[in-house]
């Protein structure tokens, strides 16, 4: 009782961390999981090694953890922002590590720079990511309390 | 809401923006050569454009430094007017029963195109050069030449999408027609079906296709095209339509033995026509403006699994551990069936068997079932006759003199095709020389000939062509001892049965089954004695022997593999193998710096001798100067360790030496074109055409093209083999056989070079498929290589004279190409005498830095780890301070701009050329972005800290100072 007296009486944006926490764990499993177990060859011949990329998944792992703080600590101003900035240079960077492999698949030549992504996978985890991103963008713009009227509700 | 929250949501959002922007940016950064090309941009300019001289010239600019506008259109009319012309004469015309075609003025007026293809052509497939999208649709080159179409049918099919590629046909369900059939009586006179597959680079097409839940060959029909082809049938036998006509539109090889089953009138092979005015050479062909003349360069099986290739060859289905057997030796495409055939008729080898049998009825093989249509077939709307006038030995080369007469009624041309046979006797079998029972060794196209006009043709057999490669016993090219007959035909099969004749056989049949006798005046026979010295060493004066043993997989384990052979096709019919590499094999001659290597400070760089690069052109290699130095290693010797390393990194061109006056190294993609100019129709349409000349002139157009972009090198063309009917870049590669390859890509090769481009003959070697191609290596007996996979390699760097080479990233054998020293060293330089530029294929390609250099290759294509490679080939030199590495790369920069002094690089070039730095405008533009994006997202974050903890904190200390007594 005590846990869901804890998600009671609770902000908007407290809901909306704690959404993207729970969404950012997931994505950073699936993108670990995904990238590790994928092996590219730079046209199919040097080998690349898989594709997990550090600066990404430091980024969605640090934006997970700070969306803590937004369940935490709701009322601090700038919970919200810090995992939205974390999982946007997530995102950018995600955009970045993964650029030939879009070019690639628009001009289906997939295979030629790289090897071994699956593109239905990498697009899924740009969804969760900027599904994250938008929960915590939405959170930063309330001001992180609850308003009195549904305080006293 | 707040300001302070506002700022905080702005700030979130602007967050993002900011990162996205970054991100893409610092992607497109580390990839600028890739955006730099698709922009066509240029990062280094040469300052005094158009005042130097012109070392090569184009005929279509009086001077192409400074070209007009009018010089360009003339040069592109002429490509374009040939193009449609390769159209004409590369179709092959397969099926013509009662002269169902050409069209007559009045039949063009009410035709229906039909198909999903009619509405969406196959163009081209997805590779490096022009894309896939045609210019022109087949609707509009029709109407060009007066055809009347059913428009409500064609609007139907157009309205119809897909996407047609390796892994789906796309085809218009039956039902599309439902609503139109009454539109069929009012264009009735033909009912045009275009069928099409395409495949493309890294993508082959299936061999195990689901088709609606059933398992098939993606060559043969669907049910969408049988449905399709079904209704056809019905509406011809109910009279609506008056003729059948198949256009297919494919550059893989459909399984077609079903045209009599739908009652087809006429068929006709039409490839792929390119993205320019190929396609308007379909609507002449159809018209009997143009005739066709082309004939097939691969055989027509009825069945695509039929090839003993196929049991070894890479797909998803099979595992073959990436260890690719290619059992089947030297029997690839029509040496398979024709072999095959002579021995059924001879009674010998237990060829009727049931081995590979596929389309046979009655559980034996039978020629007539297997082959639909064979190789080098092809029909003609007129006739001609072909007599053996006389065959002239003289020693090296037969002189082969043949009168062709157009005994029909309309003009046209005739290919004239020379076939041998070579003895296969005791020595062969017994050190397995394998031979087949025909094989193409000269040919010749006549001009266009009118109606009773006779042409005669003096046609060069070299008896190079004759000799095999005996890996076991003389360890070199041999000449067979025995009777060798030589014969023209109509196609392969045609020319055996006259062998077969002249041997005495019987029962011979055509490739339809009928019984026939051969023509035994169209062979002329003579003995040789074995000869085994006369091929054993090169024109450059190299010793021609074993050099691959490597690659043949019982070189290492002995009896593992059992390779196809004629004296025995039941026993020996490939096994599908799925081999792991033994401990032996592996690489052993590895780069290790020598005892005895010089420090990297005491060998010479950054040795300025005031020779610019302009002073190199006509410099040849062993040239000195007053002083007796070797003028090229002066200029080497000049530039520094980082310049160096610079000419070994591709980034769709070499970086400039502006000190020297190199303006940088220019290149482009593509096998039939370079981007942003003509497209020419798929190479192996091309070659259908058997034309040489053609070959030569669509060489010196492509040429022409690079001439006007300034581009240095073309990447391209191909000369991988057509293994099996599925590569993914089938279209790319001329044919399934070696001799024919060899002298097409070398005329093609010898007219690109001669307008200052260096051709890139892609991809070294046996690269003849695109699944998993960096990772499979292939394993074979030597004979097969040097016969089958090289000879066409063969062709562009001897015949050609091809100046650079890209690498495949197959494995050859258990060796990366490029690091493979008996290939690169004894073979390619060694005994064809090559000197140029090696490059690995795209990204870098299956290498180690230091190995690929150190073995022979010149330069990494297109990479996208600039900085990296480059550092380590520093370390290699620095961290061991191995000066005998930095000769090395001496070596290969001295290679690279040598063969770029033989360039159009070298046009306009004075000594005292200048250039300038090009900033791509993309990459000013993408910093401005992030700039901009960057200041307002710090400004969004600054106001919102302002906004919630400065000013909110000053107000609460205002108020508690109210609180004081103070302001509020």
């Amino acid at each position: 009782m005590k846990i869901l007296n804890f998600f009671k009486n609770k902000p908007l944006s407290f809901y909306l961390c704690l959404g993207a926490c729970v969404l950012g764990v997931v994505t950073t499993i699936v993108y670990t999981a995904y990238s590790l177990s994928v092996y590219g060859k730079i046209n199919g011949g040097a080998d690349m090694g898989n594709h997990f990329n550090t600066v990404v998944f430091v980024m969605l792992l640090l934006g997970t953890l700070a969306c803590a703080i937004g369940v935490a600590k709701p009322d601090w101003q700038f919970a919200p922002l810090i995992p939205s900035l974390l999982f946007s240079a997530a995102f950018g960077y995600y955009i970045d590590d993964r650029l030939i492999m879009i070019e690639e698949e628009i001009n289906q030549i997939y295979g030629m720079m790289e090897s071994g992504g699956n593109f239905g996978t990498v697009m899924f985890v740009f969804v969760l990511m900027l599904v994250c991103i938008v929960a915590v963008i939405v959170a930063s713009f309330t001001d992180g309390t609850k308003k009195q009227r549904n305080a006293n509700s | 809401m707040k300001r302070a929250t506002l700022f905080k949501g702005l700030s979130s959002v602007l967050g993002l923006l900011f990162f996205t922007v970054n991100g893409l940016t610092v992607g497109m950064f580390r990839n600028e050569g890739f955006i730099n090309d698709a922009l066509n941009i240029t990062t280094t300019e040469q300052v005094d454009k158009g005042e130097g001289p012109v070392r090569y010239a184009s005929e279509f600019a009086e001077n192409i430094n400074k070209f007009t506008q009018e010089e360009l259109k003339a040069k592109n009319d002429a490509a374009q007017a040939f193009i449609e012309q390769e159209m004409e004469e590369g179709a092959v015309l397969l099926k013509n029963d009662n002269n169902a075609l050409p069209l007559t003025e009045t039949q063009i007026k009410k035709v229906t195109l039909l198909g999903w293809a009619a509405a969406h052509p196959y163009y081209r497939a997805h590779s490096g050069g022009n894309g896939t999208d045609g210019k022109i649709s087949l609707k509009d080159a029709l109407i060009s030449r007066g055809f009347v179409i059913n428009e409500a049918v064609y609007d139907a099919l157009a309205a119809v999408n897909g996407e047609r590629k390796n892994t789906s046909v796309v085809e218009a369900p039956v039902s599309t027609y439902d609503s139109l059939n009454g539109t069929f009586a009012s264009y009735n006179e033909a009912a045009i079906v275009v069928l099409s597959r395409e495949a493309g680079e890294n993508d082959d097409l299936q061999v195990n296709y689901n088709d609606n839940g059933n398992m098939q060959s993606m060559l043969a029909l669907t049910k969408n095209e049988r449905d399709l082809l079904n209704m056809v049938k019905q509406c011809k036998a109910d009279g609506t339509f008056k003729k059948v006509i198949v256009l297919l539109n494919s550059s893989n090889i459909m399984e077609v033995d079903w045209l009599d089953e739908y009652d087809v009138d006429a068929c006709m092979w039409v490839g792929g026509p390119g993205v320019d005015s190929g396609i308007y050479g379909i609507a002449d062909l159809l018209t009997g403006e143009a005739n066709p003349s082309g004939k097939l360069v691969d055989t027509f099986s009825a069945s695509s699994l039929s090839a003993p290739a196929m049991q070894n060859y890479v797909t998803a289905q099979r595992n073959h551990n990436n260890n690719l057997i290619y059992a089947e030796g030297i029997y690839v495409g029509y040496k398979y069936y024709e072999t095959r055939y002579e021995d059924c008729i001879l009674g010998q080898g237990d060829a009727d068997g049931s081995a590979g049998v596929y389309a046979s009825q009655g559980g034996k093989w039978n020629y007539a079932d297997e082959v639909t249509y064979p190789f080098g077939y092809g029909l003609s709307y007129t006739s001609f006759t072909q007599t053996l006038d006389k065959v002239v030995d003289n020693g090296d080369t037969l002189t082969v003199t043949v009168t062709v007469t157009n005994t029909g009624k309309v003009a046209g041309k005739s290919v004239v095709q020379v076939y041998a046979q070579t003895p296969y006797d005791d020595y062969e079998k017994t050190n397995h020389v394998e031979k087949s029972a025909v094989q193409l060794v000269a040919f010749d196209k006549t001009e266009e000939l009118a109606p009773g006009a006779p042409q005669t043709l003096e046609i060069e057999v070299d008896k190079y062509f004759l000799a095999s490669y005996d890996y076991t016993k003389a360890k070199t090219y041999i000449l067979s001892e025995g009777d060798y007959y030589l014969s023209i035909g109509d196609d392969a099969h045609d020319a055996l049965n006259n062998i077969l004749a002249q041997k005495g056989a019987s029962g011979m049949t055509d490739h339809e089954g009928n019984v026939v006798s051969g023509n035994v005046e169209k062979v002329f026979t003579w003995h040789e004695e074995l000869d085994t010295t006369t091929y054993a060493t090169s024109a450059t004066g190299e010793d021609v022997t074993n050099r691959l043993q490597d690659m043949d997989w019982n070189h290492w384990n002995e009896g593992d593999v059992t390779y196809l052979t004629r004296s025995n096709w039941q026993g020996t019919w490939p096994k599908s193998y799925n081999l792991s590499l033994t401990a032996n094999m592996k690489v052993t001659d590895m780069y290790e710096k020598p005892a005895d290597a010089p420090k990297a400070t005491e060998v010479t760089t950054d040795e300025f001798a005031d020779i610019m690069f302009a002073e190199m052109f006509g410099v040849e290699l062993d040239e000195v100067d007053e002083n007796g130095d070797n003028i090229w290693d002066k200029f080497i010797d000049q530039l520094t360790m980082d310049e160096l390393i610079s000419l070994t990194i591709d980034v769709k061109g070499i970086d400039a030496i502006k000190r020297l006056g190199f303006g940088g190294g220019t290149n482009d993609d593509g096998i039939d074109s370079v981007s942003f100019t003509n497209c020419y129709v798929n190479p192996n349409l091309a070659a259908s055409s058997w034309n040489e000349d053609m070959f030569l002139r669509r060489g010196e157009l492509i040429g022409e093209d690079c001439l006007f972009l300034k581009l240095n090198t073309q990447w391209g063309p191909g000369a991988n083999m057509h293994r099996t009917p599925f590569s993914g870049r089938n279209f790319e590669y001329l044919s399934e056989d070696s001799v024919l390859f060899y002298e097409l890509i070398g005329a093609q090769v010898k007219g690109t070079e001669s307008k200052g481009v260096t051709v890139a003959i892609k991809h070294l070697f046996a690269n003849d498929q695109e699944e998993n191609r960096g990772s499979y290596g292939v394993y074979a007996t030597e004979q097969a290589l040097r016969e089958i996979y090289l000879r066409p390699f063969e062709g562009a760097f001897v015949k050609g004279g091809a100046t650079t080479t890209m690498t495949s990233n197959a494995r050859v054998g258990f060796h990366r190409v490029g690091e493979y020293d008996s290939l690169i060293n004894g073979i390619l330089h060694g005994e064809w005498g090559f000197y140029g530029i090696i490059i690995t294929d795209a990204g870098g390609g299956f290498t180690t830095p230091q190995e690929y250099i150190a073995k022979g290759g010149n330069m990494f294509c297109f990479v996208s780890d600039k900085a990296d490679r480059a550092q380590k080939l520093k370390n290699a030199i620095i961290l061991k301070n191995d000066g005998n590495f930095l000769n090395i790369l001496k070596e290969r920069a001295k290679e690279t701009l040598y063969t770029y002094a033989h360039t159009n690089n070298m046009n306009d070039l004075t000594r005292e050329s200048e250039f300038v730095d090009n900033y791509p405008w993309w990459k000013s533009a993408m910093i401005a972005i992030n700039v901009v994006v960057g200041v307002v997202f710090a400004g969004a974050v600054t106001c919102f800290i302002l906004w919630e903890y400065v000013f909110k904190k000053r107000d609460k200390i205002e108020f508690v100072d109210g609180d004081k007594g103070g302001k509020v």
